[in-house]
């Protein structure tokens, strides 16, 4: 596979992960007309998403920068 | 591979043990009592703080707890799983992973970039407030939107200051090279 044809995959993927991304509840707030529920046993998944993705995005850069002959 | 740069084993493991961090830690921090208590009173400080600010400007709400009620019916709770702190401990992890930069150099940039991405925090969670005082059915939708501009604001962060330290390096290095 072509350098260009791979970036082009990862794009992709990289926008595809962030339109879920953007679909995925986050904790900070909640409309509720009763009592709050109390606090989930797991990491909600939009912020464990979320967190992921930052060192998902910085690994990928530091890996396609250490990459370049130099 | 470039020198100094991480390997791509080191990458690949950075990633998988932030996942698993940001995973297991949290959780077993918040059933430690006091961790789960600091971190409630937080967002009952947080609470306390937007209520006083939206009465300034002249909008009703009641915080109890960590939760504050806004006239308009909209409920918002502030987490104890602190967003902004979650997204600076992954600025932190690419920091530490930054090649080439001195210990001090790093402290300095987590200590401004944090600064930076806790007002955003606020100035994002004011502009959720201020839109579901006004509309809130509106409030989750608005947070769906709203809430990656955290992460965007933590990676353009971390590229710009990779960028510019790169940059100062390779002056450095043609300098070097000359004398």
């Amino acid at each position: 596979m072509n350098r260009t044809l791979r970036t082009v995959y990862l794009k992709s993927i990289f926008w595809a992960f962030f339109i879920v991304l953007l679909n995925t509840q986050a904790v900070f707030s909640q409309t509720t007309t009763t009592l709050p529920v109390p606090p989930a046993v797991a990491i909600p998944e939009g912020n464990l998403l979320t967190v992921t993705a930052i060192v998902g995005y910085g690994v990928y850069t530091l890996w396609k920068q250490g990459r370049r002959a130099g | 591979m470039k020198e100094d740069y991480p390997s791509a084993q080191t990458l690949i493991a950075v990633f998988a043990a932030s996942f698993l961090t940001f995973y297991y830690v949290p959780p077993m921090l918040l059933s430690i009592r006091i961790v789960s208590k600091t971190l409630t009173l937080l967002g009952t400080v947080n609470a306390a703080i937007h209520e006083q600010l939206l009465a300034a400007i002249g909008i009703e709400a009641w915080s109890q707890s960590n939760l504050l009620r806004l006239s308009s019916g909209a409920i918002v709770e502030y987490s104890p799983y602190c967003f902004g702190l979650l997204t600076i401990g992954a600025f932190v992890i690419l920091v530490s992973f930054t090649p080439r930069l001195p210990i001090g150099d790093r402290l300095k940039w987590v200590f401004w970039s944090s600064l930076l991405l806790l007002a955003v925090n606020q100035v994002r969670i004011i502009i959720e407030l201020l839109i579901a005082s006004a509309e809130p059915s509106l409030l989750s939708t608005v947070d769906r939107i709203f809430y990656p501009i955290l992460p965007i604001a933590a990676l353009i962060l971390w590229r710009r200051g990779l960028k510019s330290r790169e940059h100062k390096f390779a002056i450095r290095e043609v300098i070097y090279a000359r004398g």
